[in-house]
């Protein structure tokens, strides 16, 4: 079977990125870190609501950046997918071998005391108090989506190759996102 | 409070800090990334790089060899063409590759136009001869240039004797009327073509050795008799199977030098059983006139005569006996001809050996 030749766009930086630490190019590798690492560790703390498991996280998927670089194939897609999509399905392994609970399903009182325990800052703490709050009030897929877009700063592009909806049903949703964003930490 | 989702849809900063990790715990954590990542990629390097050190050496070599290689070749084509073109004399360091030059001409020139080829090459190397006679005359290349003159002009006049289908038996017949000598076989027998062939060839000989101007008789050196043998061989062969030029020239010996006196090689025997009519031969040539031998003027009588002579080698000095079936495609003996008679007349029988 003749194999069709896809016309390649060039790559975004992420990209261009992964596929020079592909290469064995150590800057690179460093420069993808320094770009990737906050956004992973957000994503995580969101969703760990602890601050140690989403640095324990954070180093892992870091890790396994490293074996599975490789397998990348930057004529399939963007590096970013790919990169989330392996953070996903790490925060499912993570969940599942700890049996640990998912931020959402924390009680108040558990969080604002994790809260308070992890953060030396008295702003920060009620900050995060307030964040809490707002999350708490979001569904399964609107904090989802809050993580991958805010949090992790994927285009909707991005977001929608990984979850599987339209990115005009993810616009429509980053719109309540935002609303309710503004009308929780507003006040 | 303005909206901060307005433009770019990021967390307000205060914000966005809780979900920023400590700064500690980046740099350390990015030390011991990029430790994983080495040490991962430390084999994985080592392999890539010791092969691609190895290939790239190895194509390097590879490249440097063939572009050394077609430089080489383009420079010696390039020089040889030029060495060709201009005709480079002897003492040229680029004479070699004149020669190899001709001989890649002679190597891709179709069989009906080699003689041709080999007739011009032949003017060459008299011309070559002419003048490094003229500048070294004890040059020792000169018997070798020599020796190439006569095997070019043997195998120019053999070479356009075959394509044209006329035997070395018939050939001076045809050659003897096409120069307009009353020959009494009148038999031509060839075809217009076989004859320009021939002519073709016998033509740029002649003109060879026309206005070739030898001085090889006037050589003393070591080398002047070997030279003139093989000069005089080839002119002989342009003579006896072209016509149209002196036999002798400006190459004929000195009658009985000593120098040629050599082996038995190439001995020719000539037995007549009756005595020669100059008349039998075509156009009532005498091969060799003007030069004396006294057995040859008495002879009267009419029978056949027969000559053995495979690789017979006259030489204008010494008139004997010749026919028709004097063969010319043997190369010339370096160490000299014996040439051995025998004839039988009303008056006797007259034997000799003459050696060259």
């Amino acid at each position: 079977m003749a194999r069709t030749k896809t016309k390649q766009e060039p790559h975004d930086s992420l990209t261009a990125l992964a596929v020079r630490m592909k290469k064995g190019d150590r800057k690179a590798t460093a420069a993808l870190y320094d770009e990737l690492l906050p956004k992973a560790y957000g994503f995580f703390f969101t969703r760990t609501g602890r601050r140690e498991t989403a640095e324990d996280l954070s180093q892992d998927i870091f890790v396994k950046l490293v074996e599975k670089v490789s397998y990348f194939d930057e004529t399939r897609g963007r590096f970013v997918s790919w990169f989330w999509q392996m953070a996903r399905n790490m925060l499912i392994d993570h969940y599942r071998e700890k049996k640990e609970a998912a931020f959402s399903s924390f009680e108040e009182h558990e969080v604002e005391a994790m809260a308070v325990t992890e953060m030396p800052d008295i702003d920060d703490r009620l900050r995060y108090r307030e964040v809490q709050k707002f999350l708490a009030t979001m569904t399964e897929e609107e904090r989802e989506l809050f993580e991958l877009r805010f949090v992790a700063g994927l285009a909707y592009k991005d977001i929608a190759h990984m979850i599987g909806r339209s990115e005009g049903a993810l616009r429509v949703a980053t719109l309540r996102i935002k609303e309710k964003i503004q009308k929780e930490l507003k006040q | 409070m303005t909206n901060p989702f307005s433009k770019n849809e990021k967390l307000p900063r205060r914000v966005k800090k809780l979900f920023t990790p400590d700064g500690d715990f980046t740099q350390k954590a990015k030390g011991r990334f990029l430790a994983t990542f080495d040490a991962a990629h430390a084999g994985a390097a080592a392999h890539r790089g010791t092969a691609a050190v190895h290939g790239s050496r190895f194509a390097l070599i590879i490249k440097i060899i063939a572009v050394g290689a077609a430089a080489f070749a383009i420079f010696i084509a390039s020089a040889s063409v030029y060495a060709d073109t201009t005709n480079v004399p002897i003492e040229s360091p680029l004479y070699p590759l004149k020669r190899l030059a001709e001989n890649v001409q002679l190597a891709v020139t179709p069989p009906a136009a080699k003689p041709q080829l080999e007739a011009t090459l032949a003017t060459r190397r008299a011309s070559e001869i002419n003048d490094l006679e003229a500048t070294h005359p004890t040059s020792t290349l000169l018997p070798t240039l020599a020796a190439d003159l006569n095997e070019d002009v043997t195998a120019s006049i053999n070479g356009a004797t075959a394509a044209g289908g006329i035997t070395a038996a018939t050939s001076s017949v045809e050659i003897g009327h096409a120069n307009g000598a009353t020959g009494t076989t009148g038999a031509n027998g060839s075809s217009g073509a076989k004859k320009s062939a021939l002519e073709s060839v016998c033509d740029t000989l002649r003109s060879a050795f026309g206005t070739a101007s030898a001085s090889a008789s006037t050589s003393a050196s070591a080398n002047g008799g070997i030279l003139r043998n093989l000069q005089t061989s080839a002119r002989i062969d342009v003579y006896t199977r072209c016509g149209g030029i002196s036999p002798q020239g400006s190459f004929a010996p000195a009658a009985g030098s000593g120098s040629n006196a050599g082996s038995g090689a190439g001995t020719s025997t000539a037995t007549s059983t009756t005595s020669a009519r100059r008349g039998a031969f075509p156009g009532g040539r005498r091969i060799f006139p003007g030069s004396g031998i006294p057995f040859n003027a008495s002879s009267t009588a009419s029978a056949s005569s027969t000559t053995s002579s495979s690789s017979t080698r006259i030489f204008p000095p010494f008139r004997t006996f010749a026919s028709s079936s004097i063969s010319t495609s043997t190369r010339m003996p370096r160490a000299g001809v014996h040439f051995s008679a025998s004839s039988t007349t009303s008056e006797g029988t007259l034997e000799g050996t003459i050696g060259l």
